[in-house]
């Protein structure tokens, strides 16, 4: 509950600041703009006044995600086909880590039923799950992926007897350790010298507002396993 | 006869970079500007303006309001909404109320430029 308040908090905090910053960068882009239409596209200061607006969207950009944490867009749930999201962000990422030795397997049990979930916000929480791997594995390693249909459902106390679809992705990394797995889903935590800290917790987020969970199970040295319970829909039965 | 361009926010900086633009594109459009929507409808009711780009957080009367305002006395005039602050929620209500288009900020100049373009010819 304590960790619920923090996330609305600062998820208000993060709306109001991306807010007063968006208005300015509006009006300093639309005036780039103008001026770089001022000058010959070889003039450098057409080039100069480029690279102000490169910025401007690179900064933008960050706030986007501030905006995604604070206020996701609503869920727009369909059937999706759990096999195809994921064959999706593993193409994306398919070259990255080749490069890095890092295997990949996913094993989706057969006969698997669709998921009903914003398609969208699925992807980008499997991206963000991909990458931690892939950053936790500097060396190479292995990332896994297995999905099972559990009938039973008793992982999620509502949905005992209507069953869960279980997304489990998991590395050979360098692991977290309990002490950072307790804060591992707080927006704006992070070991990463480059990081924001913003993917799991948007993860975590996106998940609720679909109305599914995420654990983590980790052993320092050894890998990290993240656990994605989704709750099962009849495809005839869209609520 | 010009066709009339009203673009408000009380924003300066954007305001007067959206003038600018639309003065530069040699178009044959009255252009104006207003820093709230008081501002926008006392223009409107001396002359009105055949589109309004409209900021929704304003101090005193909000974009969304103008809106309505403008769809209710001025049914002609088409809205093009802005925002620093989207989503989905507010992309259907201004929608809903009869907005043109509805852009996030920072937006594209030429993109929006085109907006009016195909509004106002």
């Amino acid at each position: 509950m304590e960790r619920m308040d923090r996330l609305a908090t600062l998820g208000e905090l993060s709306a109001g600041i991306a807010h007063e910053i968006r208005n300015p960068l509006a009006g300093i882009k639309t005036s780039a703009q103008v001026l770089e239409e001022s000058f010959s596209p070889g003039d450098f200061r057409s080039q100069l006044v480029s690279r102000i607006v490169k910025e401007i969207d690179r900064s933008n950009k960050l706030l986007q995600r501030f905006f995604n944490f604070a206020k996701p867009n609503r869920p727009k749930p369909g059937f999706h086909s759990l096999k195809n999201i994921v064959d999706g962000v593993f193409l994306l990422l398919a070259p990255r880590l080749m490069k890095r030795k890092i295997e990949y397997s996913c094993e989706i049990e057969e006969g698997l039923p669709n998921i009903y979930i914003d398609e969208s916000q699925f992807e980008q929480v499997i991206l963000n799950l991909f990458l931690n791997a892939y950053d936790a594995m500097p060396d190479g390693g292995n990332l896994n992926v297995k999905t099972w249909y559990d009938k039973s459902g008793r992982v999620m106390a509502e949905q005992e007897s209507k069953g869960v679809v279980i997304i489990l992705i998991s590395d050979t990394g360098k692991g977290i350790s309990q002490e950072k797995l307790e804060r591992i889903f707080d927006p704006f935590y992070t070991s990463k010298s480059d990081g924001v800290g913003l993917g799991l917790s948007i993860s975590s987020r996106l998940l609720e507002e679909n109305q599914s969970k995420i654990e983590v199970n980790s052993v320092p040295g050894e890998g990290s396993a993240f656990k994605i319970m989704l709750p099962f829909v009849q495809e005839d039965r869209q609520e | 006869m010009a066709r009339r361009l009203l673009i408000v926010d009380d924003e300066e900086t954007l305001t007067f970079s959206l003038y600018q633009s639309f003065i530069l594109s040699k178009k044959d459009y009255e252009v104006a500007t207003a820093s709230s929507g008081e501002e926008a409808l006392d223009k409107m009711s001396s002359a009105p303006f055949d589109l309004i780009i409209t900021d929704i957080f304003m101090p005193g009367i909000s974009g969304i309001d103008l809106l309505k305002k403008v769809k209710s006395d001025y049914p002609a005039t088409e809205v093009i909404v802005m925002t620093a602050y989207g989503s989905d929620e507010k992309k259907d209500e201004v929608a809903g109320l009869g907005a043109k288009h509805y852009v996030e900020k920072p937006f594209e100049m030429k993109a929006v430029r085109e907006m009016v373009f195909n509004i106002l010819g």
